[in-house]
């Protein structure tokens, strides 16, 4: 589904991820761990198209239903279109916006783009109410605005929702589970289970093993200085939690 | 603007007045005196005066155009007065039989008075207006008056290059009544050349009333010159909320003076403005407590792009007895272009102790985290960028109370 091959990356003129290359099949979870500024949040930042970030070579190839696609190519809101979603670590605001007006207003223009039809306010508010019982959320959020006082914990919780109403066929969440206690924890590790099926695929950005208490990933890579330094099962985590990254990079 | 050429036009046009011939000759000379606005003038100082300066006006305006379908602009039920170039117009005015038992409209016999530290007594335009309009009117709402259709004011301008017009209307709100009032200014035609309207509007709202109004100015494209005056005094436990909102136009000054004059008044004033181009939006608003335990809240709001300039000028004088007064000012201001500019001064004059008083003032650019954020979603960009912009204009339009009356706005908003 995702080929990542010998990805360079730079933001005003530094150079992060260093010829990283990772491929990611339909069905599997993959998690990317590593140190503090090894390159983690940018990898998941390109992938979905972040203007700031500059792609001095390499390839990010995606193919979904049989059709290869290069998704530098894509515009953001393309590669969304697509399929590509992006759970943020900051979850940005947007004032003056209700949550519902704009988890309406994307799901709508996916809709339009994938051919099918939109949804009115009752069958998107019936729709809506399902995914909100899904994440555990008040659904009086709902007429808030877009993470407008909401605390770190209701941001992520919220980011799950937009997830659950996307459905995106690759998922990347960048740190979801920081920032969030124990309950908060779980209720995200349930909604991120309960969408995963053998047509999608997720990669888990993540600077802790605890996440993976609650998510099995199929693979655990250990991102090191814009690079994949290894490459492993759950038991990696495990491992690197005890060990610390120091083991990696001298192993 | 040549004051020589002024001169021989006002002695024309005034000889063909039939009332206030000695009132208005005193205001001319006060204007003449005046002069046109200079930079040395602190509330002038970031506007173009050369775009003044070149306003050539030597034509007089006349009201001889018909009006079709005035009533067809509101799809719910108000009471419509529609003044043509400034002139009161009863045939393609529409009033229902509820509105003529409690609201009077006549031609005024004398001009408003301001009070005595109005600073509109030493303002050009002020004073050009005393001059040169053609006829004052006087809308009386009856004590214990509860309207529930709005009165709208609906000003139509026909007129050529080089003309100018100078409306003037006095609104008193009776006693314990309450209403809602539409200005609405509209001007269609596109001149290449500059032409100018001055509108000066006076509001009384009496002891315990409630006045829910909304200025609204249609410019759109025209180089149309736009300046106004706007006085309103609020008596014990009045409650007035003034939203004004500028759709654009080559120029457009509007100046508000509210008075609180006796005590526990509550003022809301917000206003929304919009300009492209070379335009320029000059937005001033003096509020002034001279009795305590009021309130009053300013939030102006502007979005500018291209090579557009906007000035806001905000104060809240707050008198030495004036105790327990809560007030604030806000402005806050979108700019979608390296070009456009904006010149924010919110400022307080407070002698009293116990009060308070709250002022700021922002200036932002559409946010690339907001938009990538909105793009993560499938929003395309240019859609994205409106969202966020729309967002940023709602604050004002959702403020409006009557879901008619915001509709009715929100549409010519959402058409910019």
């Amino acid at each position: 589904m995702l080929q990542v091959k010998d990805l360079h990356v730079s933001v005003d003129g530094v150079e992060i991820l260093k010829g990283l290359s990772l491929d990611v099949k339909a069905g599997e979870i993959h998690a990317i761990m590593g140190p503090n500024g090894s390159g983690k949040s940018t990898l998941s930042k390109v992938i979905a198209g972040h203007p700031s970030y500059e792609v001095t070579s390499g390839e990010v190839n995606y193919d979904i239903d049989f059709e290869a696609k290069n998704l530098l190519d894509l515009e953001a809101d393309e590669r969304a279109k697509e399929g590509v979603f992006l759970a943020f670590q900051y979850p940005t605001n947007i004032p003056g916006i209700t949550n519902y007006d704009f988890l309406k207003t994307s799901f709508n223009s996916i809709c339009t783009h994938q051919g099918a039809p939109e949804l009115g306010d009752e069958d998107f508010t019936k729709f809506i109410n399902e995914k909100v019982k899904l994440v555990e959320m008040d659904p009086r959020f709902l007429d808030r605005p877009v993470n407008e006082g909401f605390s770190g914990g209701e941001k992520k919780r919220n980011e799950i929702l937009q997830m659950a109403v996307l459905k995106p066929r690759l998922a990347l969440l960048d740190e979801t589970d920081s920032g969030l206690d124990i309950d908060a924890l779980k209720i995200v590790s349930q909604g991120i289970n309960s969408l995963h099926n053998k047509n999608n695929a997720f990669v888990i950005v993540t600077h802790y093993q605890r996440l993976l208490d609650h998510i099995v990933p199929d693979f655990v890579h250990v991102l090191a200085d814009g690079k994949i330094v290894k490459t492993g099962d759950k038991d990696l985590a495990l491992r690197l939690e005890k060990e610390g990254y120091d083991w990696v990079t001298k192993h | 603007m040549n004051i020589a050429n002024l001169t021989n036009h006002f002695k024309q046009v005034n000889q063909n007045n039939h009332l206030l011939q000695a009132e208005r000759e005193q205001s001319f000379e006060r204007f003449a005196e005046l002069g046109l606005p200079q930079r040395s003038l602190e509330d002038w100082r970031y506007s173009d005066l050369k775009k003044i300066k070149n306003l050539e006006l030597i034509n007089e305006t006349v009201a001889e155009f018909k009006v079709a379908n005035a009533d067809k602009e509101f799809s719910f039920p108000v009471n419509q007065l529609v003044f043509k170039n400034g002139m009161y117009d009863q045939e393609a005015s529409t009033l229902s039989d509820g509105f003529k038992d409690k609201v009077s409209v006549t031609e005024a016999q004398v001009f408003s008075s301001l009070g005595s530290e109005s600073e509109f007594a030493s303002n050009s335009f002020y004073h050009l207006n005393q001059s040169f309009n053609s006829q004052p009117y006087k809308i009386e709402v009856a004590d214990g008056a509860f309207l529930k259709a709005p009165i709208v004011l609906t000003y139509k301008y026909e007129f050529s290059a080089g003309s100018m017009c100078h409306p003037q209307v006095n609104i008193n709100v009776g006693k314990n009544s309450q209403v809602k009032i539409i200005e609405h200014h509209e001007f269609n035609g596109v001149h290449k050349d500059s032409s100018l309207i001055n509108t000066f509007t006076q509001l009384n709202c009496a002891q315990n009333s409630l006045v829910k109004m909304l200025r609204v100015s249609e410019f759109t494209n025209s180089q149309v010159f736009q300046t106004g005056q706007f006085v309103a005094d609020l008596w014990k436990e009045a409650h007035l909320d003034f939203t004004s909102v500028n759709l654009g136009g080559a120029f457009n000054r509007l100046e508000c003076e509210m008075n609180h004059r006796e005590e526990r008044a509550e003022l809301h004033v917000k206003g929304l403005y919009f300009a492209k181009g070379d335009e320029q939006v000059n937005m001033l608003a003096r509020i002034f407590h001279a009795k305590g335990m009021g309130e009053s809240h300013q939030l102006y709001k502007g979005v500018l792009s291209g090579k557009a300039k906007s000035v806001f000028d905000g104060m809240i004088h707050i008198a030495k007895d004036a105790q327990k007064v809560d007030s604030s000012q806000m402005n806050k201001n979108l700019i979608l272009s390296d070009e456009a500019e904006v010149y924010t001064k919110p400022q307080l004059n407070i002698n009293a102790d116990d009060v308070k008083a709250a002022h700021g003032a922002t200036v932002s650019q559409l946010s690339d985290e907001e938009i990538f954020y909105l793009m993560s979603r499938g929003i395309a960009k240019d859609k994205a960028k409106s969202i966020i912009q729309k967002a940023f204009v709602d604050e004002i339009v959702l403020s409006i109370g009557d879901l008619n009356i915001r509709n009715w706005l929100k549409q010519k908003v959402d058409q910019l």
